[in-house]
């Protein structure tokens, strides 16, 4: 175990920083931003981040006229001393620090109440700290590993039942990952029977197997978890799926159309003309309208005011949607009751979207089956709050949604079943992962309410900016997030997690699958580390 | 082991340096040369009295006349320079004097314990200098605390400049350790950490 000495603390506030002068052998580019360290207090250890790195001097003159050859006894002699690197820290949690030199598991992190004393030592994180303030992925609960910190080989594990309790976002510019990611994350919650799934599977991404861009073939969740997994297809002609669905005429509200206005280059007069329709005809209006000739519009305008070339324009930017394959006049309404009826058995949902399908049907199809869903869960969780019998208490449902923006954008946020979703967090057990690139796009009070973050590299600053909103500590997570490489390593913050930590994400290949593979509880069939097959042990004894 | 050799004699001594006169190192049947003062930045000891040394490095050098008033005429002439002037007027060594200053650095007890700061007491008046054998300028060198106090200083050169002398003795001393150069030189950064044309004036010194 290794226990790197760094430097020693020298200054600081609790509402800034800590600045921390680093020893002399200690070479700034072997440490990160975003790095978990440790500063060893005399009461307390401090799990802290780096936020910054700086460069000092001495004496002034020194930067006026530093020595030219870097290799020179006067500019080694200078590393450390005359010249030397402060590293700023931000303490995040604390506990208290144990009388031996290991851990005590029975000792909770704290939030950070205080700050180290002058000359506190700063050192690296061991393995042991990571377990101690992250958890441990031991197959058998809710503590799942979804990689490992940048510095370390120890699987780092989140707490997927905090994860499940709020809306979530994965956010990240594309090709960083975000459906490797959301797939692990969606394992993770199948696995471990937190919860259940409905995805909105737009990219054809999470049901089936898929070539990844390095052109080696993944499975889908499908394939992993072939009799807990059902997919349902807007595609009539996919072999593969489990259940096609179809979208009546009559399930479609004028919320659902309203939402689409971009997409259906609907005028400002639409939302007042389908009031008049739905006035006139209920739950039928959309039908009405369709069927309407020049005569009936006429008519129909006579008799509501209505304007006949707003009618006109509305019917001619509906009929795009009576075109599309899967919308049929009447469709079986209990196909969602049966939805939700799977996802009572904890079977999870995966809706696939044919590959040509438009963000139109996306938005279309998701926001009707979602606020059908939520409506059955809500009469549940109300039934559930009178009768307080757990047999009535509903499975938390996780609901994916990809290219978020264009559901929770300022003004979608407001109209569709997503905003309130995401607003009114789990009092219905339902809640959100969204998954978007374009994360400044998202309503700020929606991300506000993003319980678990968990984002790859992001380039602008609009971007960087929403994905941190709400968030503490913002300065210093940001120069994590700022780090990030563009594949493969997240910075995860939030709920979920004690701390904000940068990961490397847990590599989705055959071991992953095995560990899918294997039931909750039991040892994998892999070799194991020896630090897991000692509590693996120990687990026998209790037992 | 080398043997010590005598030095010189403390002349006047204080609390932070004594000032000792060489003694002539010739002997008979040597042909007369100029007698010199130690190596600036030397190290080199006397004893206390009952038991134990004190340690010093070598501050500053002078050759002057024996009266103190009088300042020494020419005796160099056209085909007369340098030793041969010594050659030619074998006397000279008797009315010339050649005197040094050494720092006070350090001590050993009785129980030959070494310290690296100043003795409770000043070396006696009349007691002899010593040179310090490789063996022990290693030994004393080990810890390089005792380098600051060669910076504050009433020597009559500049700090700095008797450091880098300091470092360049103990390095020959210790058989050209680089190891040891490379630990002296980051010393002294520390030290002249808020005065850098100081400290580049020390290091470029040391070479």
């Amino acid at each position: 175990m290794s226990r790197t000495r760094l430097g020693v603390v020298t200054d600081g506030a609790f509402n800034a920083t800590l600045s921390v002068r680093l020893d002399p052998d200690v070479n700034t580019e072997s440490l990160r931003i975003g790095d978990f360290v440790v500063i060893e207090g005399q009461e307390y250890l401090y799990f802290s981040m780096l936020a910054d790195l700086q460069l000092r001097v001495t004496d002034a003159n020194l930067i006026a006229d530093p020595p030219w050859n870097r290799d020179s006894l006067v500019a080694r002699a200078l590393a450390g001393t005359g010249t030397y690197a402060v590293a700023q820290v931000k303490p995040m949690l604390m506990l208290p620090r144990p009388r031996d030199t290991f851990v005590d598991p029975t000792q909770r992190v704290l939030p950070v109440r205080t700050i180290p004393g002058h000359f506190a030592i700063l050192r690296e994180a061991t393995d042991e700290d990571f377990r101690t303030v992250f958890g441990e992925d031991t197959n058998t609960d809710h503590f799942f590993s979804i990689g490992t910190p940048l510095t370390s080989d120890i699987p780092v594990a989140i707490d997927l039942r905090r994860f499940m309790e709020r809306s979530n976002g994965i956010f990240g510019q594309s090709g960083t990952g975000k459906s490797f990611l959301a797939r692990l994350l969606l394992c993770g919650v199948i696995h471990r029977e937190v919860g259940v799934n409905l995805i909105f599977d737009m990219h054809d991404e999470y049901a089936f197997g898929k070539e990844s861009e390095e052109g080696v073939w993944v499975k889908g969740l499908k394939e992993l978890f072939p009799t807990r997994v059902q997919v349902w297809s807007l595609d009539p002609t996919k072999r593969e799926a489990d259940r096609h669905v179809q979208i009546g005429l009559d399930q479609i509200e004028p919320g659902d159309v309203l939402l689409l206005s971009e997409e259906l280059n609907l005028t400002g007069t639409a939302e007042a003309t389908i009031g008049l329709l739905v006035d006139e005809y209920g739950d039928q209006w959309l039908r009405a309208l369709l069927e309407m000739d020049n005569e009936a519009i006429g008519e129909f305008c006579d008799r509501r005011g209505a304007h006949s070339g707003a009618v006109g324009a509305l019917r001619r930017a509906l009929l795009r949607i009576r075109r599309r394959p899967y919308i049929v006049e009447e469709a079986d309404a209990r196909a969602i009751d049966e939805l939700v009826a799977l996802l009572d058995r904890g079977i999870h949902v995966i809706l696939h979207f044919p590959t040509d399908t438009t963000s139109l049907d996306h938005m279309l199809v998701a926001n009707i089956i979602t606020r059908r869903v939520r409506a059955v869960y809500q009469a549940r969780v109300e039934r559930y709050q009178e009768t307080r019998q757990s047999a009535h208490k509903p499975r938390p449902l996780m609901i994916t949604i990809e290219e978020a923006h264009k559901f929770l954008n300022p003004q979608a946020a407001r109209q569709t079943i997503f905003g309130t979703i995401a607003r009114e967090m789990r009092k219905y057990y339902v809640t959100l992962m969204v998954i978007d690139q374009r994360p400044s796009s998202i309503d700020r009070e929606v991300l506000s309410q993003l319980g678990t973050r968990v984002t790859g590299k992001l380039t602008e600053e609009a971007d960087i900016d929403a994905v941190l909103t709400g968030v503490g500590n913002r300065s210093a997570v940001r120069g994590a997030l700022e780090s990030l490489e563009t594949k493969k390593q997240v910075l995860i913050m939030g709920h979920a997690v004690p701390m904000p930590l940068l990961l490397r994400t847990r590599e989705y290949d055959d071991a992953f699958y095995r560990a899918m593979q294997t039931p909750l509880g039991q040892a994998e069939a892999a070799p194991l580390d020896p630090g897991r097959a000692y509590e693996d042990l120990f687990g026998d004894l209790d037992e | 082991m080398r043997p010590h050799t005598r030095i010189g004699e403390i002349i006047a001594t204080t609390s932070l340096n004594f000032t000792a006169q060489r003694l002539d190192p010739q002997t008979g049947d040597e042909s007369p040369r100029p007698v010199q003062p130690p190596n600036l930045g030397s190290l080199v000891w006397a004893k206390l009295p009952i038991a134990g040394r004190v340690y010093a490095v070598v501050s500053f050098g002078t050759t002057t006349g024996l009266d103190a008033g009088r300042r020494a005429v020419t005796f160099s002439r056209e085909d007369v320079t340098d030793e041969e002037v010594y050659r030619e007027q074998p006397h000279l060594s008797n009315v010339l004097r050649t005197e040094f200053d050494a720092l006070l650095v350090g001590y050993e007890d009785a129980t030959g314990r070494l310290f690296r700061h100043l003795p409770p007491q000043p070396p006696p008046l009349h007691f002899a200098v010593y040179t310090c054998t490789p063996d022990e300028v290693a030994q004393f060198s080990e810890d390089m605390r005792y380098l600051r106090l060669l910076l504050a200083t009433s020597a009559r050169v500049p700090g700095e400049q008797l450091l880098a002398a300091h470092v360049r003795e103990v390095y020959r001393a210790r058989g050209e350790d680089d190891a040891w150069l490379e630990g002296a030189a980051r010393y002294i950064a520390n030290l002249l950490k808020r005065d850098y044309e100081r400290l580049r004036a020390a290091l470029e010194a040391l070479n």
